[in-house]
């Protein structure tokens, strides 16, 4: 303990000093912590909290490789739909589910991939038609006033992509389903690595 | 609830819950396959109806004839 006792004091002072300083012990006021950063003593830093993760921070392959991926299945279900097979959209959503084993991505992250590319797929085609004048908006209107909703062409052009993304979900969900993550083993990656990524 | 165990292998509960989300991936697909493919009740086949290109979107869809018992084929 350093005490504010000059050492060339007397005996008596010294001893008076001593006995006030113990006096003072454990009472509230007596040291307050700004004299401790005047003294040179910095405040701790406050402990970061450890998050642990389940998901491996590696996906194997860069982003863009799986961005490409995506397009490339959106290509694959617009021709396929071009041929007239109804269910690429579900094979490629199985696809997509085998290959996120690999990848390990998240469901926050994978189920709106998969959403986005299915409904680019089965989308784009008829936007794309409409804009080299196809007139497919009209038929839209069509569609939905045969299926007996309200005539929009949003909504029939809404309802087509939802038929592409609701078997896209679907297969990614089987797909997810029979391959399950090994969890346990990533979170031990994890706590082993402490990446807070 | 512990999902496995101390040597990182999945217990009972896991196993049943990894079934069980198997087994309700599977009749998911199969349904809403057979929903699409088939239909049902008034609901008509919107896979093969509702494909790009093809089915009500293809313009010919237009030429036929309405039947007696709904406005679809």
């Amino acid at each position: 303990m350093v005490l504010a006792v000059p050492a060339d004091s007397d005996r008596t002072a010294r001893a008076a000093a001593v006995t006030a300083e113990f006096r003072r012990l454990g009472k509230s006021g007596s040291y307050r912590l700004g004299q401790l950063r005047a003294q040179g003593v910095g405040a701790a830093e406050r402990p970061v909290p450890f998050q642990p993760r389940f998901i491996r921070p590696n996906h194997r392959w860069p982003a863009s490789v799986w961005v490409l991926a995506l397009l490339s299945g959106s290509v694959l279900i617009a021709g396929a739909a071009a041929a007239g097979w109804w269910v690429a959209p579900f094979a490629i959503g199985v696809l997509a589910g085998v290959a996120n084993w690999i990848g390990v991505w998240s469901v926050r992250v994978a189920v709106p991939a998969v959403i986005v590319m299915a409904a680019v797929g089965w989308g784009e085609p008829l936007v794309w038609a409409e804009l080299h004048g196809q007139h497919y908006g009209a038929l839209a209107r069509v569609i939905a006033a045969i299926l007996g909703l309200p005539v929009s062409a949003v909504i029939g052009l809404g309802l087509t992509v939802l038929v592409a993304v609701a078997q896209s979900v679907a297969g990614y969900w089987l797909a997810s389903a029979v391959n399950p993550r090994r969890t346990d083993a990533l979170a031990t990656y994890s706590m082993i690595t402490k990446d807070p990524a | 609830m512990t999902l496995s165990d101390t040597e990182g292998r999945p217990t009972r509960v896991r196993r049943a819950l990894l079934i069980a989300n198997v087994v309700a991936a599977l009749a998911v697909s199969a349904g809403l396959l057979a929903l699409l493919g088939a239909g049902a009740g008034s609901v008509p086949a919107l896979g093969p109806l509702l494909v790009p290109g093809h089915g009500a979107w293809s313009w010919q869809f237009l030429l036929i004839p309405i039947g007696p018992h709904g406005l679809l084929p």
